[in-house]
């Protein structure tokens, strides 16, 4: 036989069977792109060099491997899916006696030249989109476009043929040993009777009900960031096998108790849509299944980097209440380093309060000078914060010796606590308020949920708390996840002994005062100059610091300073959440593509399942417009369940994922609830959609 | 009094574009009375099935009327033609048409439940299935049972909303002959107790337990005959021969 009928055979094959191939090509071309602009987006080196960009390439990492994985599943699912539907028609050519050498040449020709559109097709869309996508990213950035046209990255267009590349020969050697084991008499034999009802697989069912439940409780009862930080991972597992086992056991468990319930079953649209329920979902619990932790992954990525996105303006506000903050100090050597493993900038009251303060202005000062910036606007602030153990009602120091270093089990006990006195305090916010001698105000931050009485002890102070606050003058950033306390105090005198309490117990390890300068510049200011006032700044308090050290020998240790400017996070917060954000929504959108293929097949292998229910029913005497509201209400229902699941799902989650943002400064939960509704109905609506386009094929197929 | 009249029924096909008529019934006559047992015989395409999916108001004729008890099918509007085929009819098809997805039971009470007939359906489900000696068998599915199982179970669906007239479909078609003769026997069986029957089919043993056969040819009743008094070995007879007449004639 010619080389040019096999050819023919399988285009007409393709053309044929359009209904199953344009789906494949659409996916394959979907993910090849995705994955090149992807790629490209990592390899440009134009856009990493814009503000922020510097976390493209690590941000598109991620999202490569997420789609890696998510091709060779998908792009396998289509195959199997089409294979399994056209087997029939390759046994066919082998009884019309065509050599399975000669069924494999015309599969590898089809597949073939599935895998040329889907090359071609992937690559153009990719080029085509990624102009867009920079522009995205660019505004997502806040920084203008002065990106050139780089369209076409050789790296890219390689790795992403590799990985495609490798998927296709795979699904050809899948495919083969498929026309391999063919046994063509059976297959034109075979049709779908015959298939046993499911039995309730109860062990799955209540190992389902075990792991599920055990997601649901950790997601729920996490109280502190790191907790959740640590567990999260473990209950998503818990939960993605949960769903997988109750979709494929506990749904068969309800139908079948409903079917028990003889007045709820024997009704005329009840009857049809239980007992067909029962094999649909024997067949499609798995892709139900699949569909709800999609749609689950969906609203989780699109909810949280919105709004981490949407949140930043705030965070960099609360963060930075100026424009820059700049930090000088001194500190002692230790043998061990403190316990978090930072250093902690001090200015230590022996080497006396002065020091501290005359080293950061005189430093702040010089470098403003040095580049003709008046500053008026300035805040010196000074921070004590110390670690103590929660032990009932009373906050005590601990001994360094005591300390589990394991904050696994720790995290819940160890809390750390900001002091300012109420003259600092008034001073700051601009309030008037007056303490008595035992009195204290108190904060918490929003990881912390211990709950405190109106009565605490500090160390040997027996305190009562008289007010609670929702703000805190304090620098806290890096205390984010942590369990935190802001006290105000009375007076300066309580202030000194807490710092010297603290001091005797953990000596060497102790928490040191820090001074730190907030300060605006006026408008007009580049942040260039910025970046070189902080340069300027950051070696002046070096050699000054130098200097102290070396005319005072008895000081054992080393200096350190530091600079931040509100410009400079900004960059990092958008640069970051703008990654984040951009690659958020782009797997969103690719998941949603997913999950809409797995739909259309579920559609297509229904509707050639039930066009032979449907015709019987019609014989039977039940009219055309009672047959479609069945099925309708029956496909409702399957379609359904997987999006009210993973409503309930992200409603679980949402305090722990709460917790999470947490260690990433999102300051207000309102945002992320607002974000994570609103990803909801939106999602709900795509899903909507998605499926009344698919249901038409379904529709077709039936009648 | 006649249960059922087909006077005058033409059905012509006419292809998607319009240009090949093809025509299937040509001027088809006939009338049912209550109680009778009435076969229709015919070669492949002469029109016995396009015959029977009229009468069972699966398709409309292009001429003609059809009269059930009085009342003319095209009068029915189409959104109660399924609630009347429902209470009126009962359908036994060659390939059975059992739906998979039930056990025998509900199979045989699906009619009821999708007319909302929801009074003493266990009683009348065990009834029924006695009669067709399928008692022991109404848990299983139909993947469990042997195809004259089958076919009795579609044959107590049909009969269990008590229609006027039972319309079956070349039913032991896809039976073996030990079947075969069981399910005749019931057809039989129910008929004496009064049912009408309408059952199309080219079985000449099928066609011997009926009261008439009539012969269909070209889409028109081409010949009739009665059993009158004859047993089914002598109907058998009968129908050989006018079969071998038919074909013969055709030959000259």
């Amino acid at each position: 036989m010619k080389k040019g009928y096999f050819l023919k055979l399988a285009f007409n094959n393709i053309a044929k069977n359009r209904r199953l191939y344009v789906p494949q090509m659409i996916t394959g071309i979907g993910l090849l792109s995705v994955m090149y602009i992807l790629f490209t987006l990592k390899y440009d080196d134009k856009l990493s060099e814009i503000k922020g960009g510097a976390y493209i390439p690590t941000v598109m990492s991620i999202g490569i491997a997420v789609v890696g994985i998510l091709s060779i599943v998908l792009m396998l699912y289509t195959n199997s899916f089409l294979m399994k539907q056209r087997k029939r028609e390759y046994g066919l050519y082998n009884v019309l006696g065509m050599g399975k050498k000669h069924i494999v040449r015309i599969m590898g020709f089809e597949n073939l030249a599935t895998a040329i559109v889907t090359f071609i097709g992937g690559y153009v869309t990719g080029m085509v989109f990624y102009k867009f996508c920079t522009l995205i990213i660019c505004k997502l950035f806040n920084v203008e476009n002065k990106l050139g046209q780089t369209v076409v990255d050789g790296r890219a267009i390689m790795y992403t043929g590799i990985i495609f590349a490798g998927i296709f020969i795979v699904n050809f050697i899948y495919n083969a040993i498929q026309i391999g084991v063919l046994k063509p008499v059976e297959l034109l034999h075979s049709n779908h009777f015959g298939e046993k009802e499911p039995k309730v697989k109860w062990l799955i069912f209540i190992t389902g009900l075990v792991t599920m439940g055990t997601g649901y409780y950790i997601a729920l009862s996490v109280k502190s960031p790191l907790k959740a930080l640590m567990l999260f991972f473990i209950a998503v597992i818990l939960v993605v096998l949960g769903t997988y086992f109750l979709f494929t056991a506990g749904s068969i468990a309800i139908l079948k108790a409903l079917k028990k319930n003889k007045r709820f079953y024997y009704h005329p649209k009840h009857m049809t849509a239980v007992s067909g329920l029962i094999y649909r979902m024997k067949q499609n619990a798995m892709g139900l299944a699949s569909i709800c932790i999609l749609s689950t992954c969906v609203l989780v990525m699109i909810s949280t980097t919105v709004s981490l996105y949407s949140g930043t303006e705030e965070t960099l506000n609360s963060l930075y209440p100026k424009d820059v903050k700049f930090s000088a100090g001194l500190y002692m050597d230790t043998d061990e380093g403190d316990i978090k493993g930072q250093n902690v900038n001090i200015n230590t009251l022996d080497c006396g309060k002065e020091v501290g303060v005359k080293l950061s202005q005189e430093a702040f000062h010089k470098a403003c000078e040095k580049y003709n910036v008046k500053v008026t606007d300035i805040d010196i602030r000074r921070q004590l914060i110390t670690a103590y153990v929660i032990e009932g009602k009373s906050l005590k120091g601990m001994n360094p010796n005591d300390v589990d270093y394991n904050y696994f089990d720790q995290a819940d006990k160890i809390c750390s606590v900001a002091y300012v006195t109420i003259d600092e305090y008034n001073e700051i916010m601009g309030t008037n308020y007056a303490l008595g001698e035992n009195e204290i105000y108190i904060y918490k931050n929003s990881a912390n949920s211990v709950k405190l009485s109106d009565e605490v002890k500090i160390e040997k102070r027996d305190y009562k708390i008289v007010r609670e606050l929702n703000e805190f003058p304090a620098d806290l950033t890096e205390y984010q996840f942590a369990t935190v306390f802001g006290i105000v105090l009375p007076n300066e005198e309580q202030y000194l002994e807490m710092y010297q309490s603290q001091k005797e117990i953990y000596g060497a390890n102790a928490s040191e005062i820090q001074y730190t300068i907030f300060a605006n510049f006026p408008e007009g200011i580049s942040d260039d100059t910025v970046n070189l006032i902080g340069k300027e700044y950051y070696s002046i308090a070096s050699s000054l610091a130098q200097e102290y050290i070396s005319t005072h020998g008895e000081f054992q240790g080393g200096y350190s300073t530091r600079w931040d400017s509100r410009a400079e996070m900004s960059e990092y917060m958008y640069g970051l959440y703008g990654s984040l954000f951009f690659l958020g929504i782009f797997l969103g959108i690719v998941f949603i593509f997913a999950t809409a293929l797995i739909i259309y097949y579920k559609q297509i292998s229904e509707g050639y399942e039930d066009r032979n229910r449907f015709q019987i029913m019609t014989k039977v005497g039940m009219s055309k417009k009672e047959i479609k509201g069945t099925i309708r209400s029956q496909i409702i229902l399957v379609f359904l369940f997987p999006l009210i699941v993973a409503g309930v799902h992200m409603t679980v989650a949402f305090p722990i994922l709460t917790k999470l943002l947490h260690v990433l400064f999102i300051p207000r939960d309102t945002i992320f609830l607002i974000c994570t509704i609103c990803s909801f109905v939106a999602f709900s609506l795509i899903y909507l959609a998605i499926y009344s386009i698919t249901a038409r094929t379904y529709y077709k197929i039936v009648r | 009094m006649a249960i059922l009249e087909v006077q005058g029924v033409k059905k012509i096909y006419t292809t998607r574009l319009g240009g090949n008529k093809v025509q299937a019934l040509s001027n088809v006559n006939f009338s049912v009375e209550e109680g009778e047992y009435v076969a229709i015989m015919g070669e492949s395409g002469s029109g016995k099935t396009t015959l029977l999916n009229i009468l069972a108001a699966l398709d409309k004729p292009t001429a003609g009327s059809i009269v059930l008890e009085g009342k003319k099918l095209s009068d029915i509007k189409e959104a109660q033609m399924a609630a009347f085929r429902r209470d009126n009819l009962g359908f036994v098809f060659q390939d059975f048409n059992l739906i998979d997805t039930f056990n025998l039971k509900d199979n045989i009470l699906l009619p009821l439940v999708l007319s909302g007939k929801l009074d003493d359906l266990d009683e009348k489900a065990e009834k029924v299935a006695a009669k067709l000696g399928i008692s022991e068998l109404l848990n299983k599915f139909p993947y469990e049972v042997s195809g004259g199982q089958k076919q009795r179970a579609a044959a107590a669906r049909a009969l269990i909303t008590n229609p006027k007239i039972i319309l079956a479909d070349e039913p032991t078609g896809a039976l073996d002959s030990k079947s075969t003769d069981s399910l005749l026997d019931i057809f039989e069986k129910i008929n004496k107790d009064g049912q009408t029957i309408l059952m199309v089919t080219h079985s000449v043993k099928a066609a011997s337990h009926a009261g008439r056969v009539l012969f269909i040819k070209d889409g028109e009743v081409f010949h009739q005959i009665y059993r009158g008094n004859s047993n089914n070995h002598e109907m058998y007879q009968k129908i050989t021969d006018t079969l071998t007449a038919i074909t013969t004639n055709d030959r000259q």
